[in-house]
């Protein structure tokens, strides 16, 4: 018979450490990603169970949907990402080790079949970011100094203007930057994690990560700068 | 000029007696192992007599934090608002039916298995 599964299991459940990421910076709780009722959940699901495989894919699919679309920024790309995971995951619960948690299971299979897609894809035309990063001078000093930001109140960061400027910023960096960010600062995974998932080393998350986040604060520096004043890093061309 | 403090090293030993951090450019290359509580001791001190001494990186430290949250905020919103599209849901599930593992076991009891990858 045809397999119906595009991605080799295998490869998708080949994923990283379970730690998660638990630095001083990121202070923004997480969505759950365990399904609310998990009373033998594994177990009807590997009993076959269909109320319980319906039950856990409308749990997990709309926090799997906004995952995968982070990485892969196309509604459809990240439906088919969601769709391999799930039935690699269906396909391989034999694999699942007792006492883990089921649903984070799923998300890093997830995460695995994101990473896959966007290496698999054609690369976008990406600006080099080290136009984004910011200058010094000969004897180190910063050539445009940083300058205050009026982050837009009482509540600025539930805002959704501010929301869709953030993202829309995150969106442009380069695959490989975004990826590490996305990773590290949003999925909260640590940095051995995050080399493990992509295949590089922990100094190479480090610095794409420093990267990325200079680079993202440059882009957003002219939409919380006061008005009249004068850029302090670099902009985009 | 943005900062008052001096990027000689001759200063930078008269300050601490440590290793320096005596620049805006070492500054912020320490940035992020500063927020994550790596650097070495000496080289915080060091780093925090910087920040003390220099507005522009006080700021540009306070902005990359914020830079953090903001994106953390922006992508996490998304997910609990939508309920799952109802045509994902139901092609999950007809996938999983037509191959895999769902209600219909015989084929994958069948004698040589069900000859696809699966491992039944």
């Amino acid at each position: 018979m045809t397999h119906p599964f595009p991605i080799s299991a295998p490869t998708l459940l080949n994923f990283f450490p379970l730690s998660p990421y638990h630095g001083s910076v990121t202070t923004v709780p997480r969505i759950p990603v365990e399904p609310p009722d998990q009373t033998n959940l594994v177990e009807r699901l590997r009993s076959g169970d269909a109320g319980a495989y319906e039950q856990i894919v409308r749990d997990l699919t709309p926090r799997m949907l906004a995952t995968a679309k982070r990485f892969l920024g196309s509604e459809a790309d990240a439906e088919d990402a969601v769709q391999e995971a799930f039935l690699s995951a269906f396909k391989n619960l034999d694999k699942f080790q007792e006492g883990s948690q089921v649903g984070t299971w799923i998300h890093r299979i997830l995460i695995n079949a994101a990473l896959m897609k966007l290496r698999s894809r054609n690369r976008r035309h990406e600006a080099a970011i080290e136009d984004l990063l910011p200058k010094f001078d000969s004897t180190g000093h910063a050539e445009n100094p940083a300058q205050p930001w009026n982050l837009p109140g009482p509540d600025p960061i539930q805002a959704d203007e501010t929301r869709r400027v953030v993202r829309e910023a995150i969106e442009s960096l380069p695959d490989a930057y975004r990826t590490v960010l996305i990773l590290r600062d949003v999925e909260q995974l640590d940095t051995e994690s995050t080399a493990a998932a992509l295949g590089i080393t922990p100094n190479a998350v480090k610095t794409r990560l420093h990267r990325a986040r200079q680079a993202l604060r440059t882009l957003l520096d002219p939409h919380f700068r006061p008005e009249h004043s004068e850029p302090s890093d670099p902009q985009p061309s | 000029m943005s900062c008052s403090r001096s990027n000689k090293p001759d200063n930078d030993a008269e300050h601490t007696g440590s290793i320096a951090v005596s620049t805006c450019q070492e500054c912020i290359d320490f940035l992020i192992d500063y927020l994550d509580g790596t650097l070495p001791p000496a080289k915080k001190a060091e780093f925090e007599l910087h920040l003390e001494l220099c507005p522009p990186c006080h700021r540009y430290l306070n902005q990359y934090q914020a830079t953090i949250r903001l994106g953390q905020h922006a992508m996490e919103e998304e997910a609990a608002k939508n309920p799952p599209p109802e045509a994902l849901i139901n092609a999950i599930m007809a996938a999983m039916k037509a191959g895999h593992p769902g209600k219909d076991p015989g084929e994958h009891d069948a004698p040589g298995g069900c000859g696809c990858d699966c491992d039944r």
